[in-house]
Order: C-alpha cells, then structure tokens, then sequence
C-alpha cells in the first residue's frame, strides 16, 4: 500500500518573508501569485498540505484573504475539501491569530 | 467771419464733449467690468484671505510666509510649530504651497527652515515627502540656509534624512541630546519588490533604537494593508507605478517610552477612493453628504460591520491592531480635510477604547496614518 503524498510549504522560506498584497499588482510577492505558483500546484498533486505560517514579518489580511479564501472564490476547491486537503502549521504562538483568520477566510469565501 | 467762428465754434466743442463723455463711458463701464471679474474671482476662491502670488494660492496661514524677487524666485518660510496635532492648518497650508510650487514647476529660491521651533514626526515626514518630490520632479538643489537652523530642529531633521535630501554637508558639531530621536525615512512605490523588505528594516531600526523586540507582525500588519492600498487605491489616474509613492518613518520617545510610526501617501485620499466600495456606491446620496472624517471613520468599519460584503474591504481594519496591542495605543487618520482617531488604553485588566473625529480647511494633501504606541 502507498502512503498518502503530503508537501509541506513554508511561507517565509519558500515564497518570502515578508509577503505583501493581494494582487501581482500590488506586490510581486502578493496572496493571488503564492496561490497561484505554489499552494494550488502542491494540492493538485498532493493528497494533503501543510503550510508553515512562522517566521514572516506578519500577514496583511488582503494576502490571507487572496492565498486561501481565492481557492474557494475561484472555485479550485470548497470549504469542506480544503478541510480535508489544508493544514495549517504554527508554532510561534503569536501567529496563532493567522491560523484562525486563514480559515475563517476560506469559510467566508464565496465561489463567484 | 469772425461771427462764422463764434457760431460753429460751440458745434465743434458739443461733439467734442459727447466723445469724451462717450470715451468716459466705456472706460467706465470697463473698469466695472474688471472689478466684476476680481469680485467673480475672489469668490470663487472662497478665502477672503487668499491672494495668488508667483501663480500660487495663499490663505490668511501662508500669506506672511511666501515671498518672491523680481526675478519670481519665491521663498517659503515654514512656521515656528509644525505639527498637525497642534497646528494643522498652518502646517498643511505651508506643505500644500510647497506641493504647488512643486507641481507648478516654480523656481523656489529657498525653503525657509529658520523659524521652526518644533517639528512631529508626522510633520517631518510630510515635508521630507515634499523635498523628495521636489528632487525627484525638478532635481535643481533646494536652498536651506543651515546656520540659521535651530540646534535640536537640526538634529532631528538631520536623523531624518534631511541633509541628504537638500545636500547639506553634516556639521561635525555635537548637537545636544534630547529625548527625542527620529528615524530615517524610507521611500516605497507600488508593486516594487523591496516594500515589505523595507517595511522590515524599519522594524530592525526600532528594535535597535528602542532596544526591545516589539510585536513585529502586528507592525508589518498594518504597514503592509497600508502598501496595499498605495498600490490599489491611492492613485487611480497614475499609470507609471513609479509615481504611486509612499514614505515611511518612525521616532521614538525615551523619556515618555513613546513609539511613533508614520505613513504618507499623496494619493486620491480615503474619503475620494472610498465610493468605489459596492456598498458605498448605493448609497452614494446620504454618503456625499458625509465630511471626509466621517468617510474615514466608515472605511475603518468596513470588514468589521459588513463582513463577507466584499472581499477587498478587510485592509483598514489591519492598521489598528498595532496600536491596540499596547498598554497606551493610538492610531490617527488624517486623509483629505478629514481625521479619525482610535485611542486604545488596557491595564492588563480593564481595556477601553475612545474614538474621535475631525475636520479641517485645508487638506494634508493625500493620507497620512500615524501608530503611537508606548511600551
């Protein structure tokens, strides 16, 4: 039997550190592009991901908002397989609030 | 024929008089009209105060403090407080005749730094935004007479990046120690790949000027939504993002433990980009009856009251974390003619928060958001 294939992205180290905006238009390291280049890729071939959310400057909401509820709005997945697929990892207890806010983002989401 | 002269004589002189009667008339009538036209003007301009000088717009603020030389070079002399706290209107009237002068492409002789006694953070970065410009659009070197700088105005504004700016050779003379120290300012642009770099720099310079860890990513929160809607909303009508331009400073209080970091924009400013929210536009009847503070006021509440209304209205909210993770907490707005201000205290036990809103004459020029926090 084979195991489930799992990949593990850490924002600080393999996007940026200090990640910034929602769209390429406001930062080249914004929400819409770390969707785009690295989250959607590694569930699409993976069977789960977790994303390490320590060791970045801190989070704008409007880059949350882009790299996780735009997988709901863009109608990639829904709230429930996101669920299944998506963990979130933090171990810095400030960035605690992160965590929640990514899913209360992604439960928000609206699929346009 | 004597008796021939005497009869036509008269003739002459009536037709005479009634064209220098006629003459009279329309020299009348026309120097009615050009005190119709002044008296058009002066009302439009809406200022009983305000004369243009050089093609600049003064008001009663600034009227003493602008002056030209037959050769139309003008100098602005800055006020003895320049601080938007306690001189609002005398400062942004002197930062917008810059702003003018600036943008109209005016030979500026000299900007007059001799009677400043005081200067905010705040302050500093507005004008420091204003020489930039002046660098970046003219490029001619600004004149600053600096011996005639007070000693702790020199200081500060020397921390700041001012000799830079104006290329003054920095004095080696000991300048007295005071309390206040005042980081060098930073300027960011739209879509560039260094802003949050940026903003992180400034986070390392606190820390090493406050020697303290402070809640970084409560900072890079609020600084980053601010970027973000440099580059989103500030300025609609400019294409080369090169343009789209904020500065970022930060001072510190040793003897009050006091934390100040400010932002500036010269964009379109809140109470302009605000309507373009969904919510705002159906409602635009009552919402251009608003003062731009109680726009500003509204934008801070977008994402809070109206949630899920629209994904992009969650930023303003991210600017008051900062200031409301501390013991003493203040973030103030002032964006157009407008501020709002959100003061947070909590003791451990007891949190409360107070909110207050304001209006001006005279507009800052863009938006300008201040965290003063004490740690």
């Amino acid at each position: 039997m084979v195991g489930d294939i799992m990949k593990r992205i850490d924002i600080a180290k393999d996007f940026s550190d200090t990640p910034l905006g929602r769209y390429p238009t406001d930062s080249p390291v914004s929400g819409e592009r770390f969707r785009e280049e690295l989250l959607c890729p590694a569930l699409k071939d993976n069977d789960s991901v977790t994303v390490v959310i320590d060791g970045a400057e801190g989070y704008g909401s409007s880059f949350l908002d882009e790299a996780f509820g735009g997988l709901v709005r863009k109608g990639y997945y829904s709230a429930d397989q996101l669920e299944q697929l998506l963990k979130i990892e933090c171990n810095d207890p400030e960035y605690v609030i992160y965590k929640s806010l990514i899913w209360k983002y992604i439960k928000e989401a609206r699929k346009k | 024929m004597a008796e021939m002269k005497r009869t036509t004589k008269p003739t002459t002189n009536r037709g005479g008089n009634r064209r220098r009667r006629h003459k009279h008339r329309q020299w009348f009538l026309r120097q009615r009209k050009k005190q119709l036209r002044r008296d058009m003007r002066k009302k439009r301009r809406g200022d009983s105060g305000a004369r243009p000088l050089s093609g600049l717009h003064l008001n009663m603020h600034t009227k003493g403090s602008v002056s030209s030389d037959r050769e139309r070079r003008i100098t602005i002399q800055l006020p003895a407080v320049l601080d938007f706290d306690e001189n609002y209107e005398q400062s942004a009237s002197h930062f917008a005749v810059l702003r003018e002068a600036i943008h109209k492409r005016k030979k500026i002789r000299s900007l007059d730094f001799s009677s400043i006694e005081s200067i905010s953070p705040s302050a500093a970065l507005v004008l420091a935004s204003e020489v930039d410009q002046w660098n970046q659009q003219v490029g001619r070197r600004l004149r600053a007479n600096l011996p005639s700088w007070k000693d702790d105005i020199k200081r500060l504004l020397c921390q700041m990046g001012y000799f830079e700016l104006l290329e003054l050779e920095k004095p080696e003379e000991a300048w007295p120690t005071k309390s206040i120290t005042f980081l060098k300012f930073k300027r960011g642009q739209a879509n560039a790949e260094n802003s949050g770099q940026l903003a992180k720099q400034l986070r390392i310079e606190i820390e090493t000027l406050v020697e303290q860890r402070i809640k970084k990513h409560f900072l890079f929160e609020g600084l980053s939504e601010a970027i973000t809607n440099v580059g989103q909303h500030a300025y609609r009508d400019e294409v080369d993002s090169r343009r789209k331009q904020w500065w970022l400073s930060a001072s510190y209080d040793e003897d009050e433990r006091k934390l100040c970091v400010t932002f500036y924009d010269q964009g379109d400013g809140i109470p302009v980009t605000l309507p373009r929210y969904r919510f705002f536009e159906r409602i635009k009847d009552v919402f251009n009856s608003w003062t731009d503070s109680q726009k500003i006021e509204a934008a801070t509440q977008i994402g809070r009251s109206a949630s899920g209304l629209e994904e992009r209205g969650k930023g303003l909210q991210n600017l008051v974390e900062f200031a409301k993770v501390h013991s003493v907490g203040k973030l103030s707005i002032y964006s157009l003619q407008g501020m709002y201000v959100q003061s947070y205290t909590n003791d451990g036990t007891n949190a409360s928060q107070t909110s207050a809103r304001k209006d001006f004459d005279n507009s800052i020029g863009g938006t300008l958001i201040e965290w003063s926090v004490t740690l």
